[in-house]
């Protein structure tokens, strides 16, 4: 299967995780209507093409995290710091693109650039994943 | 008349009359000899022969019969993707007979005959041919509907293929990772040279290739091919970082090179059985052979997956040689060069007695060569190149005549076809490459822009040049695919960064390399290859077999095309075409250029179906890999144990009973 | 023409082939060489028609059919991206049942299962529905109760259904382990002897053939780029080939399903995975029934060729990849040897995938949508194949009179936002 970027357990296969799926912003329970909640429950956006997605590693670290992929290619590039809140803050530096294809080779073309992504990520996630799994 | 009838006739048994002096080259070892039976006769052979070849050196034919009209059925590309000679190994169905080496004792039956390979009773098919066109079988049977059942009881009479048995061992054989920072696919000279230039950039290399030696097209290339082979089989020994597989076939490439290959060979015991110096394992999975290995008679072939995530992988099949389409091209006796190139060098066979061949290229001519050496009676060459074609072939249970292009009948008993190549681009298609057609050369191309970045291609299928410049551009690749690689280590580690340290000290010689080096090489120079004009021949003048598995002619081609099924894809599936067990290598390009020549459109127009993984077929067990059953003891387990308690098995728990 | 369970007008007049299929046929035009017309003809495309299907598979071809033959409505266009039946309608693995588990389940598939029982003789094309019995099998007790339940409610539906033990399971599948030894023991099966397997495309080219003789226009290689909505209503459909005016577009496409309904700005509840399936060389016959395990999420069957049909549960994750996966055989591999040992030897010969959108419930969306004029039949899971049949004589119904079919009154897309989702989880999650 594919290889994820998993920042605390290097590249793994995605057989060790678990897909949880399209990054959805969750309404406030106490606010929200029904409709609004059956929409944050059900509708998801399902593009052909990149999209942002959180992965649990069920069999290794169990941190959930964040990751950019290409739903038909499959290729896999680490979220970028900037789209992940808490970066700075975890202090993970991150090198200058000029690592190259920096992501999981997918099938086709070249990945983005390398970036902190998974420790930030995985902090990042933390907040909303919980909800979404 | 074959041999085995002159044997029977002199109530002998059969002998090689068709084995030729040594060859140089040749893979067949004549100090031992073996002997193995062919629907209950035995027959003599050497260690290295395949079952074909040894029964081709006793004289046979005829293999098998075809699916639909049971027509006799021969010899066709000696390989492993030969149509008719599909035989059943005791209770293994659908062996490869052209690949599969003989081992002592062995069992071998053609399939799907009654009474008879010789007098078979479903031959009568052949005069309902006219009738039973592809697709018949949607025009008819519907009324009325309670009879459907025994329709299809008749349909499935006619099934072609080996069978299973509810004795079968289970077999389940142990399986194996591999992390190679290159993996070639393809052991001819192309592969063989990036391999090593892969390998001398400090990459850790595995090279797969199908056949039972590395060398490729090499091995029939005369004295110079096999000068050259030498000097590139020692430079790959030369390696220490270069793991050679042979008798392996890589199945497929997924999504994130993530390789299947599938290792063939006898030689190694199927899981838990006892080897040479271990003691006593658990109940062995599989077969259990008595004695140590090594020295039991009969080996039962076992696959046994190779599963690898390459970094880079090295696309390097060669081409597979193209069947021409006419009157009779699939009778016995019809044959393509590279099929009798290897008969007579690996195997030191001669393919017959007097030859007609239609070459439309140089191997066609160096299969002539071949043919004057082994002492066959070329008694007509037609060269394509300057308009010569073949019409037709006739005779019945082989090839008997011959007409030409120019009306002349010929008699011969061995006609031979180099028409042209396929590219076999699976591996390929799978990384995102969609080929696109060479009128110029007669076939399909990678599409070099369209590949992933951790795909590379060589050798013939990326294009043509003597050796020196297919070694050059392979080598070229390989110390690429090795930079990449490097590259690919180094940006895993960083796209991980808690893991970064730990990942550098666990990488290879690659990851070392490239943690070491401060500055990263620049890619390589890829030299370009030429391509060379090749006369575009799919098919003649004449109606003939376009698959041959599947007993469907360029006229059933043409009338599905006529009854709307005018795409390459509708045609296929309403014809079966490409649907049997060669899925295509034969028979694509092939039915490609006559759903064209019909619907008016050109070849790269109309497009090709798909290739799909896997790349050769590949057992369920070989698949599943061992079954590891777990076990599961409570903490308390010594206790109860202590304490006398009985076992009581729930699920995969043992609980104590009482 | 009898009079269907949910009283619909009966066809008018029978389909007029343009020459009728039968054995006198192949041997009349054996004998003098003469080749059959085209199956469905090729017509240029025009720039209006009454209604616009996206998408040729069994859902789009069938409602074409049913417009033109039970409403006569034939003033229609199926467009088709790719080639007729080249989605999952020409990559499913074939196999008919009705055994579901919720009464409106049962009732909605058994309808299926009639009308393919029809289907030869209403299309005179040979779409080879071999009715041989389809077996689940129970490994542990919570699945042989979820069985009996579902035998149960088929038996009350007048659907053939019952719960049989290890050694009848054992007489019907000579192969099967059912030894207490085994990893999954077999407990039991559901055992359906309506249930069976039919070859796909011809139920494809079958309904192509009718719709096509009826008058229907079938538009391949021509794919929807846009939908033009103006004012909450359909006006018409751009493609690649030109645009077409309209009021009436039903999206019956499966992997593209949320492409399209963005186009005319229906958001729904559907994420697309892949399914994969394989097939293995031919081997002489010796599987006469489905056998399906839900526990081991594997099905397998034999087709009159010999060759053996396996599919398991989707991929792990949305993709709308069709390349397959080796995870994907090999787990399949695994389960097929728990269950049959003996064929540890018989090879596997191609592996494919097509693309499926799951909702939330397993069931389809079916119907209208807020957008007047733009009808909906996606959702389909890994169970759109053998509905084919019973959802496009719905839809056609659906269209011609404006109403929605008590038959899929559960499956309209309103039943998310008013949280009325239909429960067909154990009988659907594993499709087969």
């Amino acid at each position: 299967m594919i290889l994820l970027p998993c920042a605390w357990c290097g590249p793994r296969d995605a057989a060790e995780f678990q897909h949880v799926g399209e990054v959805v912003t969750r309404p406030d329970p106490r606010t929200a209507t029904p409709a609004q909640w059956r929409a944050y429950l059900y509708l998801r956006a399902n593009p052909r093409g990149w999209t942002v997605e959180t992965w649990y590693h069920r069999m290794g670290c169990r941190r959930f995290f964040k990751v950019e992929r290409h739903t038909e290619t499959n290729e896999v590039r680490p979220v970028t710091a900037a789209e992940v809140p808490g970066a700075a803050a975890a202090g993970v530096a991150g090198p200058a693109g000029a690592a190259g294809p920096a992501g999981m080779a997918g099938t086709a073309g070249t990945a983005g650039t390398a970036g902190p992504a998974g420790a930030a990520g995985a902090a990042g996630a933390a907040g909303t994943a919980g909800a979404s799994g | 008349m074959s041999a085995r009838a002159a044997a029977q006739r002199r109530g002998s048994a059969p002998v090689a009359a068709m084995r030729l002096s040594p060859q140089p080259g040749e893979v067949i070892d004549r100090s031992r000899e073996l002997s193995f039976s062919w629907n209950g006769v035995e027959y003599p052979a050497y260690h290295g022969d395949t079952i074909i070849s040894a029964l081709a050196a006793a004289g046979e034919r005829v293999f098998s019969r075809s699916l639909k009209y049971h027509r006799p059925r021969g010899l066709l590309t000696a390989g492993f993707h030969d149509p008719g000679c599909m035989v059943q190994v005791g209770d293994e169905p659908n062996v490869r007979g052209a690949h599969r080496l003989v081992s002592g004792g062995m069992t071998v039956g053609s399939q799907n005959t009654w009474p008879s390979l010789r007098f078979d009773a479903k031959g009568v098919n052949r005069l309902a041919g006219r009738y039973l066109t592809a697709g018949f079988y949607y025009k008819t049977f519907m009324q009325p509907r309670a009879l459907w059942p025994a329709y299809e009881g008749v349909l499935r009479r006619f099934v072609n293929a080996g069978s299973v048995s509810p004795d079968t061992a289970p077999g389940r054989p142990e399986q194996r990772y591999a992390h190679p920072d290159v993996l070639v696919a393809g052991g001819g000279p192309a592969g063989m040279a990036a391999a090593v230039a892969a390998a001398r950039a400090g990459a850790h290399v595995m090279l797969v290739e199908e056949d039972h030696q590395l060398g490729g097209h090499l091995r029939w290339g005369g004295e110079a091919g096999l000068a050259a082979l030498g000097e590139l089989a020692a430079q790959v020994a030369a390696e220490p970082g270069i793991e050679v597989l042979t008798d392996a076939v890589v199945l497929g490439r997924y999504d994130g090179n993530w390789i299947a290959v599938l290792e063939r060979g006898p030689g190694r015991p199927a899981a838990g059985a006892a080897a040479p110096g271990d003691s006593a394992g658990p109940v062995a999975a599989g077969p259990v052979a008595a004695g140590p290995v090594a020295a039991s008679p009969v080996v039962a072939s076992t696959e046994r997956l190779v599963k690898a995530r390459a970094k880079t992988l090295v696309v390097a099949p060669g081409l597979i040689e193209r069947p021409y389409v006419f009157a009779g091209n699939d009778l016995p006796g019809v044959m393509l060069s590279t099929a009798v190139r290897r008969l007579i060098n690996l195997y030191a066979v001669k393919p017959g007695e007097r030859a007609v061949v239609l070459t439309a290229n140089a191997d066609g001519d160096a299969a002539v060569a071949d043919l004057k050496r082994a002492g066959v009676d070329i008694v007509r060459v037609e060269d394509a190149r300057l308009g010569g074609d073949v019409v037709a072939a006739s005779g019945r249970g082989g090839v008997r005549a011959v007409e030409v292009a120019d009306g002349t009948r010929i008699l011969c008993d061995l006609l031979v076809t180099a028409v042209g190549w396929t590219a076999p681009t699976a591996l390929l298609n799978a990384s995102g490459d969609r080929p696109v057609y060479s009128a110029r050369a007669a076939r399909f191309f990678p599409d070099l822009a369209r590949l992933s970045d951790d795909v590379l291609v060589t050798g013939g299928i990326a294009g043509d040049g003597g050796l020196a410049e297919l070694t050059q551009h392979a080598t070229a690749i390989g110390t690429e695919a090795a930079r990449r690689a490097a590259r690919i280590a180094r940006a895993r580690s960083l796209a991980c960064p808690a893991s970064a340290a730990a990942a550098a000290s666990a990488a290879g010689t690659v990851g070392a390399v490239a943690a070491a080096s401060s500055a990263e090489p620049g890619p390589v120079a890829i030299p370009g290859l030429p391509v060379d004009a090749h006369p575009e021949l799919f098919a003649g003048r004449t109606h003939g077999m376009v698959d041959f598995s599947e007993d469907v002619s360029s006229k059933d081609l043409l009338g599905a095309v006529a009854e709307g099924y005018d795409s390459v894809e509708l045609a296929k599936r309403f014809t079966t075409a490409t649907m049997g067990p060669l899925q295509g290598k034969l028979e694509t390009i092939n039915a490609v250029a006559i759903v064209a020549s019909a619907t008016g459109q050109s070849i790269a127009e109309t497009g090709t179906t798909t290739w799909r993984p896997p790349y050769a077929p590949v057992t369920l067990g070989a698949l599943a890999g061992p079954a590891h059953q777990p076990v599961r003891y409570s903490p308390m387990q010594p206790w109860h144990e202590a304490h006398g308690a009985a076992p009581l098995v729930a699920g995969a728990w043992i609980r104590p009973d009482r | 023409m009898q009079a269907s369970a949910n009283g619909h007008r009966p066809g008018r007049g029978r389909t007029r082939y343009p020459a009728r299929y039968s054995a006198f046929g192949l041997l009349r035009r054996g004998l003098v060489q003469q080749e059959w017309p085209p199956a469905w003809r090729s017509q240029p495309m025009k720039d209006r028609y009454d209604v616009v299907i996206v998408g040729g598979g069994v859902h789009g071809l069938a409602a074409a059919y049913y417009l033109a033959a039970n409403h006569g409505i034939t003033d229609v266009a199926v467009l088709e991206q790719g080639y007729l039946g080249s989605g999952g309608s020409g990559r499913n693995t074939a196999i008919l049942r009705s055994n579901y588990l919720t009464p409106e389940g049962v009732r909605f598939y058994d309808r299926s299962i009639k009308l393919y029982q029809r289907l030869a003789a209403d299309l005179d094309f040979n779409v080879m529905f071999s009715q041989r019995g389809h077996l689940t099998l129970a490994h542990s007790d919570a699945s042989l109760r979820t069985m009996r339940w579902r035998a149960e409610v088929n038996k009350i539906e007048g659907v053939d259904s019952d719960v049989i033990g290890p050694a009848e399971v054992k007489r019907l599948v000579p192969f099967l382990d059912v030894s207490a030894a085994a990893r999954y023991p077999v407990l039991g099966a559901l055992w359906h002897p309506p249930g069976g397997i039919i070859r796909h495309d011809a139920v494809v080219w079958g309904y192509a053939r009718g719709a096509s003789a009826r008058g229907v226009h079938l538009h391949q290689n021509t794919e929807v780029t846009g939908i033009d909505v103006a004012d909450g209503r359909v006006r018409g459909v751009r493609t690649s080939r030109g645009d077409i005016a309209t009021r009436v577009v039903l999206n019956a496409t499966a992997g593209w399903s949320t492409l399209i309904s963005d186009m005319a700005g229906v958001a729904m509840p559907v994420q697309t995975f892949p399914l994969q399936a394989a097939v293995t060389e031919p081997v002489k016959p010796f599987l006469s029934t489905v056998v399906v395990s839900g526990t081991l999420h594997v099905y397998v069957s034999q087709t009159d060729r010999g060759e053996l049909v396996f599919g398991a549960s989707v991929d792990p994750f949305t993709s709308y990849s069709t390349r397959g996966s080796l995870e994907f055989i090999e787990g399949l591999a695994g389960h097929v040897l728990e269950l049959m040992p003996a064929l540890t030897k018989v090879r596997v010969l191609r592996q494919w995938s097509g693309l499926c959108d799951m909702t939330p419930d397993f069931s389809p969306i079916m119907g209208r949508t807020p957008v007047d004029g733009f009808l909906t039949d996606v959702g389909w899971g890994t169970y759109g194949f053998k509905a084919g049949p019973v959802a496009g004589e719905a839809m056609a119904e659906c269209i011609a009179s404006g109403r929605t079919p008590e038959i899929i009154a559960a499956f309209g897309l309103a039943r998310f936002a008013d949280g009325a989702l239909v429960g067909e989880k154990g009988a659907a999650a594993v499709g087969h």
